[in-house]
Parts: structure tokens; sequence; C-alpha cells
């Protein structure tokens, strides 16, 4: 059994195919850890001359205003919040200044929450707003952007204040190798992953085909020999993990790799705005957020073997593809969506932002959730894995 | 031992195999004969369960039958079919090859090295594949069942593109898998060499076995035959049949002219032979006929 793994892996990795998807992938990130990562600019970033322009004016304003029957409520209004607003502007700014980020992160939690409580309960289109960022054109959901932005922002800063480990401008703007793997996670890297994962294995059975009188008479049962093909499959869709490390280390030495105990904020849907921020450590999500890749491997790979023997055409086999945009047909921000939608494997594809819960804020349901999502996942692998014993007991495994 | 029992295959309404029945011993080489697309293939493919029979079944080992997945593994970890060389992974080489076989049968397998120096591969096996000859790929194809060293082997056209030294090479090692008990079928259009090293031969037609020769017996059909070929077979013919008028004869497919030496009296004999030694293009024989003889009486539409 292990030599035909052996034997598996060695066809695998000298397959001139799958060669070239490994290079592709290598450049591709390397495109990313050169160019585009060091021109990413967080919304929330942080910009002491903006946060000082904006203490002064507001310092200004209180230092000159004077409130009397029939001023403007809008006066009023601003005449009541900005000395908090700026007692922590202030804060940060005394914190920046003195290079104490402790301190910074601790005002800059309280900033967060206090502007949130002030903004959100102005509604979308009042003339508070959250920082510019969010209100880019065609954004319906600018306002709600923001308050989550905001919202998880303090708990974000709240960990940083309390933290153990040195904390740094560039953790804050998530910019280490860590943060960007998960503000990666939670875009496009799972789908990247995913689609690689399917161009590796799409021909995993289907090239045999071509070797069929050496292959044919191994000792094994078609099952077995399908079962080590996907855990070959598994093994070289792992690797496509691992030819993302030198973009890793490329990220990491120029803006620090940041540590497992970094915050990740995961949020609890509620109705009534009730939802809860808390933080869990990157190491958490990180294993949570590989444990639903393995699980996407496996269906994915358990799909490929399936259809495999039985529409028998490697091409045919990319149709699989699919699955990784059905999900864009039925989730959609600001519809009333459906419970029972979260027992599809297709609603879990999201990997970064299930383990996050913020697909479960910009969605307004509470259904979709990491455990469910990774039982769900379990289940349809297994019943995939099921009827590929069942098919592969009744039909011929002639390629 | 292996046991054939009725073995019917039929695809649509051609029967390619019509109720074989046949036992194979241990120690024997059995050579399979029949022109391209007679079911010489089919029958090996049987012997695989690559072709499920209509009807009847193979034994092995007197109990194991082709009758579920865990069975069939089981009886492949007994036997090997010669991988076709157009099968071989180019961009892999003979040693990625021997080794797989090694560790695919590590039950009964044998060290590659060892095949390697006996086939006198060791200049090549580390290139890739398709940097081989013919020659070169059929010798890691019959080297690969070698290094499986399983009990049953089946060899479809083990001698394609081999040079004479090779077939006597692989000749001998038959001969010593022979001696350690092992059951070798060879299916082959190609008689040279077959007859040396085979014990039994066995003629396929209309999906039967018409023929069966068993050479460790003393052949059952001792007809002798004055047999010759020549460019101008027609006009040696009619040569004879001016003084023998009444000539029984049969001309083969390849071309040889057969006549049974028993029709002929004495003097018509020696009067035959005198005229065809004057004719110094032919080629005259007096024996039993050959297995090319045979095929071609068999074979020859």
């Amino acid at each position: 059994m292990t030599g035909y793994v052996h034997w598996e892996l060695k066809v695998f990795f000298s397959n001139r195919k799958n060669i070239i998807l490994f290079i592709l992938l290598l450049l591709a990130s390397l495109y990313y850890a050169l160019y585009l990562a060091p021109n990413y600019q967080p919304i929330e970033s942080i910009n002491k001359n903006e946060i000082e322009a904006r203490y002064e004016d507001r310092q200004e304003f209180l230092d000159n205003v004077v409130i009397r029957e029939g001023s403007h409520p809008l006066t009023v209004f601003a005449y009541q919040i900005f000395p908090e607003w700026n007692e922590y502007d202030g804060a940060r700014l005394d914190a920046l200044a003195t290079g104490d980020l402790h301190t910074y992160a601790e005002a800059t939690q309280h900033w967060y929450s206090y502007s949130d409580e002030i903004i959100y309960p102005s509604g979308q289109d009042s003339f508070l707003r959250y920082t510019t960022g969010y209100y880019t054109y065609g954004n319906r959901f600018s306002h709600s952007d923001g308050h989550y932005a905001y919202l998880s922002s303090a708990e974000r800063y709240r960990e940083y204040a309390n933290a153990s480990y040195d904390v740094s401008i560039q953790i804050f703007e998530e910019r280490t190798a860590l943060q960007t793997l998960q503000r990666l996670l939670a875009s496009s890297l799972p789908y990247i992953i995913l689609i690689v994962c399917l161009f590796l294995s799409n021909d995993i059975v289907m090239k045999d085909r071509h070797h069929l009188s050496i292959v044919n008479g191994f000792p094994l049962t078609p099952f077995k020999r399908l079962m080590l093909k996907g855990v070959v499959a598994l093994l070289g869709s792992l690797t496509s993990l691992v030819v993302l490390i030198p973009s890793f280390l490329i990220i990491g030495f120029r803006e620090g790799f940041g540590t497992l105990s970094l915050p990740v904020v995961r949020y609890h849907f509620e109705f009534l705005n009730l939802g809860t921020y808390e933080s869990i450590s990157m190491g958490l999500f990180l294993v949570q957020s590989f444990v639903m890749m393995l699980l996407w491997f496996t269906i994915i790979i358990s799909l490929v073997l399936l259809m495999s023997i039985v529409l028998k055409n490697e091409f045919i086999n990319l149709t699989i593809g699919i699955i990784f945009f059905i999900e864009a047909t039925y989730y959609q921000r600001g519809a009333i969506i459906d419970a029972w939608l979260s027992y599809l494997p297709t609603s879990y594809i999201q990997i970064g932002n299930i383990v996050s819960g913020y697909r479960q804020y910009i969605l307004a349901i509470d259904s979709v959730t990491i455990i469910k999502g990774q039982l769900v996942l379990l289940a349809a692998a297994l019943l995939i894995i099921l009827l590929i014993w069942f098919i592969s007991r009744i039909k011929r495994l002639a390629i | 031992m292996i046991q054939l029992n009725n073995i019917v295959v039929q695809f649509g309404d051609k029967k390619v195999l019509n109720g074989i029945t046949t036992t194979f011993q241990p120690g024997e080489i059995i050579g399979l004969v029949a022109p391209n697309g007679t079911g010489k293939s089919t029958l090996l493919n049987v012997l695989m369960n690559y072709v499920t029979p209509t009807k009847g079944e193979v034994t092995f080992k007197e109990s194991y039958r082709y009758a579920n997945k865990k069975k069939e593994a089981y009886i492949h970890s007994l036997i090997t079919m010669m991988p076709d060389q157009s099968d071989l992974y180019n961009h892999l080489n003979g040693v990625d090859h021997l080794n797989i076989y090694r560790q695919m049968w590590h039950h009964s397998s044998i060290d590659p090295g060892q095949v390697i120096q006996r086939l006198n591969m060791s200049h090549y096996i580390k290139d890739k594949t398709y940097q081989y000859s013919l020659g070169m790929r059929q010798r890691l194809c019959f080297a690969m069942q070698i290094v499986a060293n399983t009990p049953y082997m089946l060899m479809d056209e083990v001698m394609n593109g081999l040079d004479p030294d090779n077939v006597e090479l692989i000749s001998k090692l038959l001969e010593e898998k022979k001696k350690e008990g092992k059951i070798i079928i060879i299916a082959s259009h190609l008689l040279e060499n077959l007859e040396k090293y085979a014990d039994r031969i066995l003629f396929l037609k209309g999906g039967e076995f018409i023929y069966t020769r068993d050479y460790r017996e003393k052949a059952p059909d001792d007809a002798v035959f004055l047999k010759f070929s020549s460019r101008e077979n027609g006009k040696i013919i009619e040569e004879i049949k001016a003084f023998i008028p009444d000539l029984d004869y049969k001309e083969l497919a390849n071309e040889r002219v057969i006549m049974d030496v028993h029709q002929f009296s004495k003097e018509r004999n020696l009067q035959l032979q005198e005229h065809l030694k004057n004719n110094v293009q032919l080629k005259m024989e007096i024996g039993p006929l050959d297995l090319l003889d045979r095929y071609s009486s068999y074979y020859s539409s």
C-alpha cells in the first residue's frame, strides 16, 4: 500500500501539468509578496496627522463655542460628544509621541467603541460617517461595513492593550505575515487554493488510462486504489500551501511575522444589533481554517474520484469548479436568507469569513457557524466517499 | 494451478471464446497461438478478470475465483500480465518501473538489481523510458514481470521487437522460471522460438482450442510429409503431376507445399525426390509438420 502511495506521489510530482501549476502558484504568491502586499493600505490605518487634525479641529471648536438657548442642535450635539472623543484622540496622540503602543491600543479601543456609539445610531444617511474608505461608489452597505470595522477594531485593540507580546504599528495595521495570511483567507486565497487543488487532482484517475496494463494488474481493490489516489491528491494539494511559504517569509522579514497569540475577531450574530465581537487567537483561527481547507480538499478530490469513475473524462471533472461559485447565487447581502441553506456544503466556501463569523454579520444570519460548517463538509465528504465505495463495487474500474 | 471451466466470451453476436476448458499446471510454459484478433488477448484478459466471461469461470489454486473485488486483489497478487510497452511512464526511468513492481508484489518480488544484470539493462535502466528503443522497452516490460515474480505470469507477444540475442536471453530466463514451478502463458502469433521453450502449444480458432501439442509427450500424429517451397510452386506441382497424376498435396499459406509420403510407393517416392533434387531453387524437407506448417494449415483461409 505504501509502495503504491510512493509510486503515485512520484507520478504526481513529476507530472508536467502539476509542476507548472506549482510554479504558477509560486510566481503569483511572490508577485503578491513583493508588489501587492507592500502597497496594502488598510482603511483603519494609523495616521497621526489625521488624528491630530481631527483633534485640533474639535479642540478649536470646544475652545471657542458658546452654547446658549437657541444654539443649533448639532452645535449642542458636537459640544456634548467632542470632549470624550478628543480625550481618546489626545491619549492616542500622546501614546504615539511617547511610543507607548499598549496605551495607544487602549485609547484606540475606547475611541472605536465611542465613535461607533455616536455614529451607528445616526444611520446610513447621517452627516456622521465612519472612516471614508467604506463609502465607495455603489456600496449600499458602507454604514454597516464601518460599524463592523469599528467594533471589531475596538475588540482587537482591547486585546492589544492587554497583550503580553510586543505590539507594533504593523500589528495594528494587520500587515504582519500571519495577519496577511488571515486577511487573504478571508478573501481570495481559499478560492485560489481550492481551484489549484481541483486542477492538481482532476487527472489523478484518468491519467491511468495511458498505463492500463501496468496499473490494472496491481493487487489492490479499486476502492483502495481510489482512496490511495485521494491521499496522494490531498498530499499534493497540501504542497500548494507549502509553495506559499517563500512569500510568507518575504512578508514576515519585511513586516514581521506576528505571533500565534494575535487576536482575530470572531462575530456572533444576534438580532437587533446585539451581535457580539470576541477574540480568538491567530493560532486557533489558522487551525480552524486549515481544518476547513482540509475538508474542502477532501470534498473536491472525492468528487474528482467519483466523476472519474462515472463519467471518465478529466475535462468534465473541471466542472466541479462550479461549486465554488454556487453560494453567490443564494447568499446575497441584504436578502432574506433561509436557514436550510446553511446545510449546503457550498455555503462554507469563504473559509476565513466563516471562521471569523463575518459571514454571519454580512448575511445577518446565525446559521452559518464554523462547527456546522465542519460537520456539513465532513458529512458531504463521507457521503461522496460512500458513493465511490458503492460504485467501485458494482462498476469495473477500467478507465 | 489454473483451471478454465467452459469460458464463453461474447461481444454482441460474436462469440470470441466458445467454451474453453483446460488446466494449466505449475512448471509449465503454455504457448497460446492464433493470428491477431482471434481471442488470444481476450483469454489473457479473462485470466486477469479485465474481461468478465459471459459464462464459465477461472479457478486459481483450486479454490480462488474472481467472486468479488477483494478476491480479485488477492488473485492479482498471484498473477501478473506483462505490461504493454506503450503503457510505460515516459517521464520516469526503468528503475522506477521495476521498483513499483517490487513494491506492489512485495510478497513474491525479487531484487530488481539482479534482474537488471541478468537482462543486460544496466547501461540504460536509469534513463527515462522515452529514450528507449522498442527492444529496450520490451525488455523492461519483461523485467518488470520478472521482478514481481508471481506464480502465474501472462505474456502477450513477449518477443516483439527483440533481437536474436535477447530472444535467447529471455528464453533462458523463461526456462528458469518454469523450473521454479511457475505457470507461464505466452500468447503469440510469432512461432519462431516458441516451439523451443513451450511445453504445450494451444491453437485457438473460432473461440476454441483446435489443436493442442504437448512437447513432453510423443506426437500423436506421426504422419511424415514431404515439404518443399520455391518461387515456382505451381510449375513444380505441374511437373510432378506429369508422372504422379493422382498427387494429393496441399499448398500452405507460408508457401510450402506438403504431401503425405504414405500416398507414394517406394519407387514413386524416389522418383519424386530425384525430380525435386534437380531443382536448385527449391528447399525440400521430409518429416512431420512443424508448428509453422500447422499454423499455416489451420489458419490459411
